[in-house]
């Protein structure tokens, strides 16, 4: 495997952990933002028990599902519990590094014991060797996984003290970046940032400290690259998450999109290190925390006089970050499934007509990666008649070959949704999907009910999962 | 709407016809006098057939026919007929066309649980077979619940 397929992967491991669980942060960054708005009790005590336990471990129980199915999800969410318990800090690295890595040991433990478990003692064994390796893994975690991010976050602080004595204040957001997106950002906002900004208070009635961190530039930056030039579900959602953070200032919303596609962090640096040259600069600063860090509250911590030059600083930010993270944004959408990239290319190469070859198309086919496949679109065209038929068979046969965590719909060729992955069809409608779709996996079918393509289809899905597996 | 609820006056048994497009202009009279659909949602159902191919062929001898929602379907319904003699719609292996099924829908998903319970039957040989035969329409019903 080549290390830029290897990057995708990972990247797009990461991806498969933070995206399914978009919508948790989003219920997540609202009940904060308007709990600190309107200052109510009831929403600000989700706060912290959301983000401590909630979200974390949803993170490990995506990462445990992708490795190992349910199974996995629910080792990986148990071994998570033990780095949550054993810092002070928010342990998203502890969830993505555990979730999927206990599913992975449970796999290999299940495939150890395969075919020596007595009929009759799968399902007690079972349960069992997750409790008894969850369990371990879950204090592992605590003594050893959680000190170990502690400390990492203790390098990054560190990091930042020695750059703003050295005067090179600019350069923090080499380390102040990468932080904030691992969730440390309380730990140096609260840690370093605040008790110098308190000292240059008292000497100098402002502090450029306070805005390092809640400079809310970069992220609307990566926020915006994905409203434009995203695709599908983080594009919808980067909408609302733009609001939630420049306006509300929960940052920690736009820390998933960077998760998963992390080169994206390099925009951020880019981005909040020119903000802070700006600041410099221009010499403003706050007179006290902003926090949260939204543009309202910054604007009311501004020094007088200071308003103008920190929202041309933070708009300086924006951009920088913005054109840098537009590239990056757009590569990642063809990273999505690891091979499209491969399959676009050929395709490339084989010129337009191949677009209309089915030959060509198979080949296209036999390069798709079915391992990670959840959803399968089943078209025709009016959507509700041969294709509803066809899909309530497909799954069928898909539970019944122990595959559950695929779902079949069906929709109107017409209305195919942006992102497939599979789309079975029949093959007098096939020209009409490829037309609509492509670097998708093609399954043409002639007979709905007893298609031979569907044990096909099965097999093969079964195969990638395997090879994936290992 | 369940298999259950399918009656003997659902079902037309040995219709006599020459041509697909005759087939289903007959077949779909039931869902016309029922009020179920508009007389054009039976051009409509035909013209797909003309655009797209015979892809309402959903097994052999089956033809599931239909068309969408805003082509004049008024309620969800589902009537049956058998053909005598069998028809030829084009689509190769799947034919002759023994059996239409006639469905209208007025949304994508409340017929749901009714196709699955028929696909299981029209999966099954034997019952399919026998659905064909069928001599009676009270015989026809009574295969389809015998699930």
């Amino acid at each position: 495997m080549s290390v830029k397929v290897k990057i995708q992967n990972f990247g797009s491991k990461l991806s498969g952990m933070v995206i399914p669980n978009l919508g948790a942060f989003m219920a997540w960054g609202i009940l904060t933002a308007v709990g600190i708005a309107i200052d109510n009790e009831v929403l600000r005590s989700f706060i912290v028990p959301m983000l401590t336990y909630l979200l974390p471990l949803l993170i490990a129980f995506a990462g445990g599902n992708a490795v190992y199915g349910f199974r996995g999800g629910v080792i990986g969410a148990v071994a998570t519990i033990g780095v949550i318990i054993g810092s002070d800090i928010t342990m998203f690295i502890g969830a993505m590094i555990l979730g999927p890595s206990s599913a992975w040991l449970l796999k290999k433990f299940d495939k150890s014991i395969d075919g020596k478990i007595p009929t009759g003692f799968e399902l007690l064994i079972n349960n069992i060797s997750s409790g008894l390796i969850g369990g371990a893994l879950a204090v592992i975690g605590y003594l050893f996984v959680a000190p170990a991010i502690s400390s990492l976050t203790g390098v990054l602080a560190g990091g930042v003290d020695f750059l703003v004595t050295h005067k090179l204040l600019p350069l923090t957001a080499v380390f102040i970046e990468p932080a904030k997106v691992l969730f440390l950002n309380n730990a140096i906002g609260q840690g370093i940032l605040t008790p110098l900004g308190t000292t240059q208070l008292a000497q100098l009635g402002k502090s450029v400290m306070f805005l390092l961190e809640s400079n809310p530039g970069p992220g609307i930056g990566v926020l915006l690259a994905y409203m434009f030039f995203g695709k599908g579900n983080s594009k919808a959602t980067a909408y609302g998450a733009g609001v939630i953070h420049f306006f509300g200032g929960i940052h920690e919303i736009y820390f998933p999109f960077v998760l998963m596609n992390p080169p994206l962090v390099i925009a951020l640096i880019a981005g909040g290190a020119s903000g802070t040259l700006m600041f410099s600069i221009f010499k403003v600063g706050l007179i006290g925390v902003a926090s949260p860090g939204s543009i309202i509250s910054i604007m009311m911590m501004a020094a007088e006089g200071d308003r103008l030059k920190i929202i041309i600083s933070i708009l300086v930010s924006s951009i920088v970050t913005f054109l840098i993270a537009i590239p990056l944004v757009k590569r990642a959408k063809n990273s999505d499934s690891q091979l499209k990239d491969s399959v676009k290319e050929m395709e490339k190469m084989k010129g337009k007509e191949s677009r209309i070859s089915s030959v060509f198309e198979n080949q296209a086919n036999t390069n798709y990666n079915l391992a990670d496949v959840k959803l399968i679109a089943y078209a025709c065209d009016a959507g509700l008649g041969s294709s509803a038929m066809g899909a309530g068979v497909l799954q069928k046969k898909l539970r019944a070959a122990g595959i559950d965590d695929i779902k079949v719909f069906h929709v109107a060729v017409n209305n195919l949704p942006a992102e497939c992955q599979v789309i079975v069809s029949h093959e007098s409608l096939m020209a009409r999907v490829k037309e609509k779709q492509s670097g998708c996996y093609f399954v043409e079918i002639v007979d709905y009910l007893n298609a031979p393509e569907y044990e096909q289809l099965i097999k093969d899905i079964k195969e990638a999962r395997e090879k994936a597996a290992d | 709407m369940l298999l259950d609820r399918i009656t003997a006056s659902d079902v037309l048994i040995q219709l006599k016809t020459d041509n697909w497009e005759d087939a289903i202009r007959k077949s779909s009279q039931t869902l016309l006098e029922k009020g179920s659909i508009e007389s054009r949602y039976i051009d409509a159902m035909i013209k797909v057939v003309h655009e797209n191919g015979p892809y309402i062929v959903i097994s052999k001898h089956i033809a599931l026919a239909h068309a969408r929602t805003e082509c004049g379907a008024l309620h969800t319904d589902i009537t049956f007929a058998t053909l005598d003699p069998a028809i030829h719609f084009n689509a190769g292996a799947l034919d002759p066309v023994k059996l239409i099924i006639t469905l209208s829908a007025t949304d994508a998903d409340t017929h749901l649980d009714l196709l699955g319970e028929l696909s299981d039957i029209l999966m099954d040989e034997e019952k399919s077979e026998a659905l064909f035969n069928a001599g009676s329409a009270e015989e026809f019903v009574q295969i389809l619940h015998s699930n």
